[in-house]
C-alpha cells in the first residue's frame, strides 16, 4: 500500500476503533444507570413488601390469597432483580444484603401467618413489625451504597466516555490536519511541477500544442512559442497550403508517432518552414481523441541547408577553378618561357649572322689575317651564346612543343563543353543563384538571353582575369555551368 | 659586386629549364640553382643558402606553403617569392612577392631585385 493510501486507512482505522471503545464505555455507564434503577425497584418493592403480610387479613380489608401473591411477587422480583445484579461484577454490598433481606421475607412470613390464622397481628406482630423494619432499614442501607457504588461507576464511565470522545476529535483533527498537510504538500509538488513544465515549455525551441480531431482540427492548447512561430495559433489552419493532405498523414501515423515539414505562409505573405512532430492519441477503438505534439520554426535551417549546398559548389567550383588554373598556367609559363627563351635565342643569332656578314664584306674588302677573324668569330659566338643556345635550343623546341600539347586538349574540353542552356538556367535557379558564369569563348547570344531573361547575371569567365573570379566570389556565384561537365573528369 | 643567388623549386622539370633559358641572360649578375623538389630546395639551402627562393606551392609532398614557412625560420635572411598557377592564396603564405604563373621575365626579375633590396 502506498504512503498516500496508508494514511487516509488510518485515520479510518483509528475512528473505528475509538467508536468501538466509547460504545463500550457507554454501555458500562448504561448498564451502571440500569442498575441504579433496578435498586430503586428493589427498594420500593421492598417497601410495598413490607405491607403485604398486613393484608392477609379481612379486617384490613385484604385476604389471605392475595398477601401471599403480592408477598410471593414480591420476593421473586426482588430475589430475580438481585440475582441479575449479580451476575455483571455486583458490589460487595449486594451480597451482604442478602442475609438481612431473607430475614426480613422470614419475619413477614411470619407477620403473615398472624393475619391468615385469623387471630389477628396483636403485639407479638407488632414486634414483628418492628424487627422486621430494622431489617429493611439494613437492607435499603445497603442499597443506597450500592446505589452510590453504581453512580460512580456511571460517572467514571461517562468521564472516560468523554475523554474517550475528546481523545478521538483530537486524534481525528490531527489526522485529518495531517491528511490535508500531505494534500498541501501534493498540491504543492504539483503546482511547483506545473510551473516547472511551463517554464520548460516556455523555453523550449518549439511550441507545444493539442489539437482536436474533426472539423478544421483546432488547436485546444499552444504554448506562447506558437505565436512567435506562426502568430495566431486559431489561424493555424488557413496558414497551411495543404493541411488537408497533412491531417491525412497525421491521421495514418501510428505509434511512433509523425514528424512532417512544411511551410507556412504568415498573414503578410512571408513564409516560414515548420517541423511538426507528435502522436495522433487514439481510444481503445484507435478513434482520435487528440493530437499532441510540437511545432518548431526550421526555416533559417532550410536557409542554411541551401546554404551549405551553394557553399559547398562554390567550393568545388573553387577547387575546379584552382585545379584548372594549374593545369592551366604551368605548361602556359614554360610554353611562354620557351618561345621567349626562341626569340631571345633569335636575336642572338641574328647578331652572329651580322657580325659573320661584317667579317664577310671586310674579307672581302681587304685580306683579314686568320687570327683576327678567328677572334672576332669567338667573341661574336661568345656573346650570342651559341654552344649554350647548340644545346639548349631544341630542348626548349621541344618543351614549347610538349607544353602546347598539354594545353590543347583541356582548351578543348572548354571550348566543347561550356554552355549555357535552359536546364543549366533551371539548375542555377533552384540553387538560389543569382547569376551564372561562363567560359567566355563559349558565350551564346541564345544562352545568355534566356538566363538574362530569368534574372540571372552572366558573366564571361576566362582562366586568366583574376578580377573575374573576385566578382564570383563577392557575389556568392556558383559557375554551374562549369561543375556539370569538368567535375565528372 | 657579389651575384645575387637565386633558389627555384618547381616539381616541373620543364618549367625550371624554362626559367633557366629564359633567365639567361641574368647569369653574370646572378647565381641561379634549381630544384625539383622542397626537399632538395632545403638541402641547397643547407649547405649554401639563397639570397632569393623562388618557389611553387602545389607540390608533392612538402608544400610549398610549408615550405617557405621552413625556410622563413631557418634561413630568415633569405627573401621568398612564389610563384604558382593557384590564382592567389589563402592568406597563409607569408612570401615577399606573390607571381603568378604564367609569369614573364621583366616581371620575375624585378620581383627578385625588389625583394633583394626590401
Amino acid at each position: 500500500m502506498t504512503r498516500g493510501k496508508a494514511a487516509p486507512a488510518l485515520v479510518l482505522a483509528i475512528g473505528l476503533l475509538a467508536i468501538g471503545a466509547i460504545t463500550v464505555v457507554h454501555q458500562r455507564s448504561d448498564a451502571a444507570r440500569d442498575a441504579q434503577l433496578t435498586l430503586a425497584h428493589i427498594e420500593t418493592e421492598l417497601g410495598a413488601l413490607q405491607m403485604a403480610p398486613f393484608r392477609a387479613s379481612a379486617a384490613t380489608g385484604g385476604s389471605p390469597e392475595l398477601a401471599a401473591r403480592t408477598m410471593r411477587d414480591g420476593k421473586q422480583g426482588i430475589l430475580q432483580a438481585l440475582d441479575a445484579l449479580g451476575r455483571d461484577n455486583p458490589p460487595a454490598e449486594l451480597r451482604e444484603l442478602r442475609a438481612p433481606l431473607l430475614h426480613d421475607f422470614a419475619t413477614l412470613d411470619a407477620i403473615y401467618e398472624f393475619g391468615a390464622s385469623g387471630e389477628g397481628y396483636g403485639a407479638r406482630a407488632d414486634e414483628l413489625a418492628t424487627v422486621s423494619a430494622k431489617d429493611k432499614n439494613a437492607v435499603t442501607a445497603l442499597l443506597d451504597v450500592a446505589g452510590e457504588e453504581y453512580e460512580r461507576r456511571a460517572t467514571s464511565a461517562q468521564r472516560q466516555a468523554v475523554r474517550g470522545t475528546v481523545l478521538v476529535i483530537l486524534l481525528l483533527v490531527a489526522a485529518f490536519a495531517l491528511l490535508y498537510r500531505r494534500a498541501a504538500k501534493a498540491r504543492s509538488r504539483v503546482e511547483s511541477s506545473e510551473a516547472r513544465v511551463r517554464t520548460l515549455i516556455a523555453h523550449l525551441p518549439a511550441a507545444v500544442y493539442r489539437r482536436a480531431p474533426g472539423g478544421t482540427w483546432p488547436m485546444e492548447f499552444a504554448s506562447a512559442r506558437m505565436a512567435e512561430i506562426i502568430g495566431d495559433a486559431l489561424a493555424y489552419g488557413p496558414l497551411v497550403a495543404d493541411r488537408a493532405a497533412l491531417d491525412e498523414q497525421v491521421a495514418a501515423s501510428g505509434e511512433d508517432g509523425f514528424t512532417l515539414e512544411y511551410e507556412i505562409t504568415l498573414p503578410d505573405g512571408s513564409t516560414r518552414w515548420v517541423r511538426d512532430m507528435g502522436q495522433a492519441i487514439r481510444d481503445a477503438d484507435g478513434t482520435i481523441l487528440s493530437v499532441d505534439g510540437t511545432i518548431s520554426d526550421i526555416t533559417d535551417v532550410k536557409h542554411l541547408a541551401t546554404d551549405l549546398r551553394v557553399s559547398q559548389r562554390l567550393e568545388a567550383v573553387g577547387q575546379l577553378a584552382a585545379g584548372i588554373a594549374h593545369e592551366i598556367n604551368t605548361p602556359m609559363q614554360f610554353v611562354g618561357d620557351g618561345i621567349r627563351f626562341l626569340s631571345q635565342s633569335f636575336d642572338g643569332l641574328d647578331r652572329l649572322v651580322a657580325e659573320y656578314r661584317a667579317l664577310c664584306t671586310e674579307a672581302v674588302a681587304a685580306p683579314l689575317d686568320a687570327a683576327t677573324v678567328e677572334a672576332r668569330i669567338e667573341d661574336a659566338e661568345l656573346t650570342a651564346d651559341l654552344e649554350y643556345l647548340r644545346e639548349r635550343v631544341p630542348a626548349a623546341v621541344d618543351r614549347t612543343l610538349e607544353g602546347i600539347a598539354r594545353l590543347a586538349p583541356t582548351w578543348r574540353r572548354w571550348l566543347n563543353s561550356h554552355t549555357l542552356d535552359a536546364a543549366t538556367i533551371a539548375d542555377a535557379r533552384s540553387l538560389g543563384c543569382s547569376g551564372v558564369a561562363i567560359a567566355w569563348r563559349a558565350l551564346d547570344p541564345g544562352g545568355v538571353r534566356l538566363a538574362t531573361a530569368a534574372g540571372l547575371e552572366v558573366i564571361s569567365w576566362t582562366v586568366r582575369r583574376r578580377p573575374t573570379f573576385e566578382r564570383l566570389a563577392r557575389l556568392g556565384l556558383v559557375a554551374v555551368c562549369v561543375e556539370g561537365t569538368l567535375l565528372d573528369e | 659586386m657579389r651575384p645575387i643567388s637565386v633558389l627555384f623549386v618547381d616539381d616541373e622539370p620543364q618549367v625550371l629549364e624554362g626559367l633557366r633559358d629564359l633567365l639567361r641572360p641574368q647569369r653574370m649578375r646572378w647565381e641561379m640553382r634549381f630544384a625539383d623538389t622542397p626537399e632538395d630546395a632545403l638541402r641547397a639551402m643547407e649547405h649554401h643558402p639563397a639570397d632569393v627562393v623562388v618557389s611553387d606551392l602545389r607540390m608533392p609532398g612538402l608544400k610549398g606553403a610549408t615550405l617557405l614557412a621552413l625556410i622563413e625560420a631557418w634561413h630568415p635572411s633569405s627573401k621568398r617569392i612564389v610563384l604558382s598557377g593557384h590564382v592567389g592564396t589563402d592568406g597563409s603564405v607569408r612570401a615577399h612577392a606573390v607571381l603568378t604563373k604564367p609569369c614573364d621575365a621583366g616581371t620575375l626579375v624585378r620581383a627578385i631585385e625588389q625583394a633583394c633590396n626590401s
